[in-house]
């Protein structure tokens, strides 16, 4: 039997195994292991395994992904987001949609401080939902608006999906975040647009509110946002400004979040302990993942599948808007399935390859690849954000009207897309800014 | 058998207890390192290879017991959330011992590595400074051992239906989509 051939019926069990619920670490070391045991036997197969996961961990690189994610539930667990929504909706409720647009750039505010859409779509959910229902928002809108929104949370920094692809794709993490930038803010200002067009269309879906709050209101309200500009600012001022690098960030942003809690006295032991247990839980559950990735790059390097692949993919003389369109379908269906991090590692030791013969930039591929997961986030039947949504709402919303009020986000969407592919500045110009 | 279960949650617990130590030294160190660079132009010294060796490798070892009690590691339900309960227990239970066997696969050369590190004493040099880091080979082993105890005592409690002990999240239970979302993952 051909190496090839190895490695495409390993790629195929993989699948199987995905299937079968098998944890997706597991799947990919246990299939990796095998493959490189049939391929060159067991002393090989073992001593990688005994090298490799420590190899990986030990990155300094990679400390960003724990500190970031500690930053996150930090403020989710002592509620310094709160105000954001509060601040937005006093300030663009005399908007059409004016709550549903404080929804969005609310979610942008919190998707500074966390690098999880489903953070931002869980605390947007609590806070924004009940006060869009209250003013007879229609629901499919009301919910629809923060699914989408919370999608924000991994495309504006910080963002563990982008982490994880600088490291693989060996490009400066502090160039993808500055990236998601302008691909988060695109985002939302089209998000905002299609609530505008809905509401001035349809004006039952979003009665306009009869009250303004006073400009001492706002301004109090305002106010209160201050731990996530601060946050904001030390973070994102610090890595652009060049004292400390992305790396560091996440430590100096969670400490920081750590001491605003604390000066504010909304973090209790319970509180701490919990985002602690929270950042190891995921950051462990994330390193399987992510060990297993490596392994399977191993594996398909060794048998000659990746070459393989990328080969016939090359071969067929595809231009770059052919390959990024056959890429973007292949991620649109997996993120229907799969969970973003799981099928990002699992796809960028193929897509990887390919790319590089290709002349597409890395940092707008990253971006753009975190932009095309998060969709997957919010499409039928697997969208992660709804079902998360449905999970803070409860039964007052079903998820038919949830999925049926993200349709237009998704046209939204399909439109951020297609300027990202015919203004790929729109990603880079801040990256390159940098230099 | 809750006996066992008991003791297993304080394991899982205890490796995930010293993994959250280590991040918050982690957090700190690398806080202090930034500030001193910036007004002094000093360093914390190893900071590179406690980050790296010590807290990073812990961090991202030590809490795989407690992430299988929770069932957090990431899957796809997109099939297995169809299954009745009992395929649920069939299936999940075969996973649960395909995944034993991967992790005691794992477990024999990460520990043959760590003692092969401990007599060899390793240790790295950072800026004329040493720091032994062959401790630090001892957390994947046993990281990885507290995982497979967990989920092999899953295993035998699935399918032989007595009282766990351990608090672990059930893999057979009907989806709860009532959960705190925050615990959903990334």
């Amino acid at each position: 039997m051909s190496g090839e051939l190895i490695g495409l019926i390993g790629l195929a069990v993989v699948l199987l195994l995905l299937v079968l619920r098998t944890p997706i670490g597991i799947s990919l070391i246990a299939v990796s292991f095998t493959g490189i045991y049939i391929l060159l036997g067991p002393r090989p197969a073992l001593g990688m395994l005994a090298t490799l996961p420590y190899d990986f961990a030990a990155k300094w690189t990679l400390s960003s992904v724990p500190m970031f994610l500690l930053m996150g539930f930090v403020c989710y667990h002592a509620g310094l987001t709160r105000g954001l929504f509060e601040a937005a909706r006093s300030l663009l409720a005399w908007l059409p949609g004016g709550l549903a647009v404080a929804s969005v750039w609310g979610a942008a505010g919190f998707a500074a401080v966390t690098g999880s859409s489903i953070a931002c779509a869980a605390a947007m959910g609590r806070i924004a939902v009940p006060e869009m229902l209250r003013a007879k928002y229609s629901p499919a809108l009301a919910t629809g608006t923060v699914a989408a929104a919370g999608t924000l949370g991994a495309l504006i920094p910080p963002s563990i999906l982008m982490i994880l692809f600088g490291i693989f794709a060996e490009v400066p993490i502090s160039k993808l975040f500055l990236g998601g930038v302008g691909a988060g803010l695109i985002t939302a200002l089209l998000y905002m647009s299609v609530i505008i067009i809905v509401a001035t269309v349809r004006p039952d879906f979003a009665p306009r509110s009869d009250t303004t709050d006073s400009f001492s209101e706002r301004i109090r309200l305002l106010r209160q946002t201050w731990p996530v500009v601060l946050l904001l600012l030390i973070v994102i001022g610090g890595m652009f400004f060049g004292l400390f690098t992305a790396t560091e960030a996440g430590a100096v942003g969670a400490l920081a979040a750590i001491l605003i809690a604390m000066g504010r006295r909304s973090l209790g032991w319970k509180g701490f302990w919990e985002a602690l247990k929270e950042t190891i839980v995921a950051t462990a559950s994330l390193f399987l993942i992510a060990v297993g990735a490596t392994l399977l790059t191993r594996f398909l390097t060794l048998s000659g599948a990746g070459d393989f692949i990328a080969d016939g993919i090359i071969a067929m003389n595809a231009s770059p808007l052919a390959l990024l369109l056959g890429l973007c379908l292949i991620y649109l269906l997996m993120g229907m399935f799969l969970d973003p991090l799981g099928a990002m590692l699992l796809t960028l030791p193929v897509v990887l390859p390919i790319l590089d013969g290709s002349g597409i930039d890395l940092i707008w591929f990253g971006v753009f690849l975190v932009k095309f997961l998060e969709i997957g986030m919010i499409t039928p039947p697997i969208g992660l954000n709804v079902f998360v949504l449905k999970g803070v709402i409860g039964p007052s919303v079903s998820l038919t009207t949830i999925f049926r009020g993200i349709f237009l986000f998704l046209l939204a969407d399909a439109i951020a897309v297609a300027i990202f592919i015919a203004f790929p500045a729109t990603i880079t110009w801040l990256p390159q800014l940098m230099e | 058998m809750i006996i066992i279960g008991k003791a297993l949650r304080w394991l899982a617990q205890g490796c995930a207890f010293v993994a959250a130590a280590a991040v918050v030294l982690m957090m700190l160190q690398i806080a202090v390192d930034v500030t001193l660079k910036n007004l002094f132009n000093l360093h914390v010294p190893l900071t590179a290879t406690l980050v790296t060796k010590w807290y990073m490798v812990a961090a991202a070892f030590l809490p795989l017991g407690l992430v299988e009690m929770l069932d957090r590691n990431i899957s796809v339900e997109i099939v297995y959330q169809h299954f009745s309960r009992r395929w649920r227990r069939i299936v999940g239970g075969a996973v649960c011992l395909l995944a034993v066997a991967t992790v005691c696969i794992m477990v024999v050369p990460l520990w043959d590595e760590a003692v092969e590190r401990m007599e060899a004493g390793s240790f790295i040099v950072e800026n004329g400074r040493h720091l032994s880091v062959w401790e630090t080979y001892f957390f994947l082993p046993v990281g990885f051992a507290v995982f497979g105890a967990v989920l092999a005592y899953r295993v035998a409690v699935l399918w032989g239906g007595f009282a766990s002990g351990m608090g672990e999240t059930p893999i057979d239970a009907d989806a709860d989509q009532t959960v705190d979302p925050i615990e959903e993952g990334i």
